[in-house]
């Protein structure tokens, strides 16, 4: 329910990508939205185009991609896919010493641009 | 209500799920049959979009360390009792550990107004219509808690009643705290992972209550653990005093 400060935040690091990178115009979006991020892919997906309205990113299509928990199990070193994202424990070994090794996180994956 | 807000409409959303059409390369051909678009290139970043935020979040953190100040983010869904713990909490550490604290409500200075006279100094933060602290805000008004004499040790944030959004945003704290009171379901923690998972420390808040409920406290215990294996869990009532001494020792623990 704070995807709107979180798809200005988005378009802020596209518009220094785009400085930086010395294009002109940006027609896709990619972001990946992590299970325990805290970010609804489908609320960000509405708020962007009003993120982008009046900015240099105005018309670029966003696309989200949902990105599961993986976790590394402290116990026996496994790196597993959580089934849901508030089942923490070791896709192996059931241990519930984990790390959360992605999924934490919304990430600008990539841009299509002209 | 919430400017921030969006999602009942956005979960009818045009394009949030469609990872059957994602990768962007399906596209980079447009030109052999479009003259007027002109061709594109694909640039692959792998950049956190919250850290600006977090950068921020980290000055707030350096700020508050070189002044010797340590930091707490209470988060919880509205009327969990954050206000009334605070009030409690200032008035046991008053005296003993030298209190700041930074209040967070869409709108209103009622929290702040409540919180006086406990001998902390109060900000409060009215976000409008925003339904979260960010660092930026925090960084903003810390300047305005040291007091003349430069006692403060701990800092007490209470975050914007809301158990999704405030977990999103490090504010710079050195621990963030869950509370969730004993009205609400031994369940909350796994039906609101991120905020549980991001949460070392969690509080059961009006333990009072306990013997008119039908409270199973070791199935909310399990639905902590559950997500957050290591958390440390404090049950108490602010209204009778019960558990509050273990509260206020850890608080103590954490500035020395």
């Amino acid at each position: 329910m704070h995807e709107l400060s979180v798809a200005m935040a988005l378009v802020e690091q596209v518009r220094e990508c785009m400085e930086r990178e010395k294009f002109a115009s940006v027609r896709q979006v990619t972001v990946s939205v992590g299970a325990l991020s805290g970010v609804d892919g489908r609320a960000l997906a509405f708020c962007f185009p009003l993120a982008i309205e009046g900015t240099p990113v105005a018309g670029a299509e966003l696309i989200v991609e949902e990105l599961p928990v993986r976790l590394r199990c402290m116990a026996c070193g496994t790196e597993s896919e959580a089934v849901e994202p508030c089942l923490l424990y070791c896709g192996s070994c059931a241990s519930g010493q984990v790390e959360i090794i992605a999924g934490n996180d919304l990430i600008l994956r990539s841009l299509e641009v002209t | 209500m919430c400017m921030d807000c969006g999602c009942e409409v956005g979960n009818t959303g045009r394009h949030g799920h469609d990872h059957t059409h994602h990768h962007g390369h399906g596209h980079g051909h447009d030109h052999d049959h479009d003259p007027v678009q002109l061709p594109g290139r694909t640039i692959s970043l792998a950049t956190r979009v919250m850290s600006r935020n977090d950068e921020q979040a980290a000055r707030n953190r350096r700020w508050l360390d070189e002044r010797g100040i340590r930091a707490i983010n209470l988060i919880s869904s509205p009327g969990a009792g954050k206000t009334l713990l605070l009030e409690r909490t200032l008035e046991r550490l008053q005296g003993r550990v030298g209190c700041a604290v930074i209040v967070g409500d869409l709108q209103t200075d009622h929290d702040a107004q409540r919180l006086q006279g406990r001998g902390a100094g109060v900000v409060q933060i009215e976000t409008r219509n925003a339904c979260h602290l960010d660092a930026v805000m925090v960084g903003e008004r810390l300047p305005e808690l040291l007091s003349d004499h430069g006692k403060e040790r701990l800092l007490i944030i209470e975050n914007v009643g809301n158990l999704v959004c405030p977990a999103a945003f490090d504010l710079g704290e050195h621990v963030k705290v869950a509370l969730l009171s004993v009205t609400e379901g031994e369940d909350k923690p796994v039906k609101y992972p991120v905020l549980f998972q991001r949460s070392p420390v969690v509080v059961v808040t009006k333990w009072d209550l306990v013997p008119h409920l039908d409270w199973d406290r070791s199935s909310c215990r399990a639905a902590i653990r559950q997500v957050r294996p290591d958390a440390r869990i404090f049950e108490l009532s602010a209204r009778t005093g019960f558990g509050l001494e273990a509260w206020i020792d850890f608080l103590e623990d954490l500035v020395t």
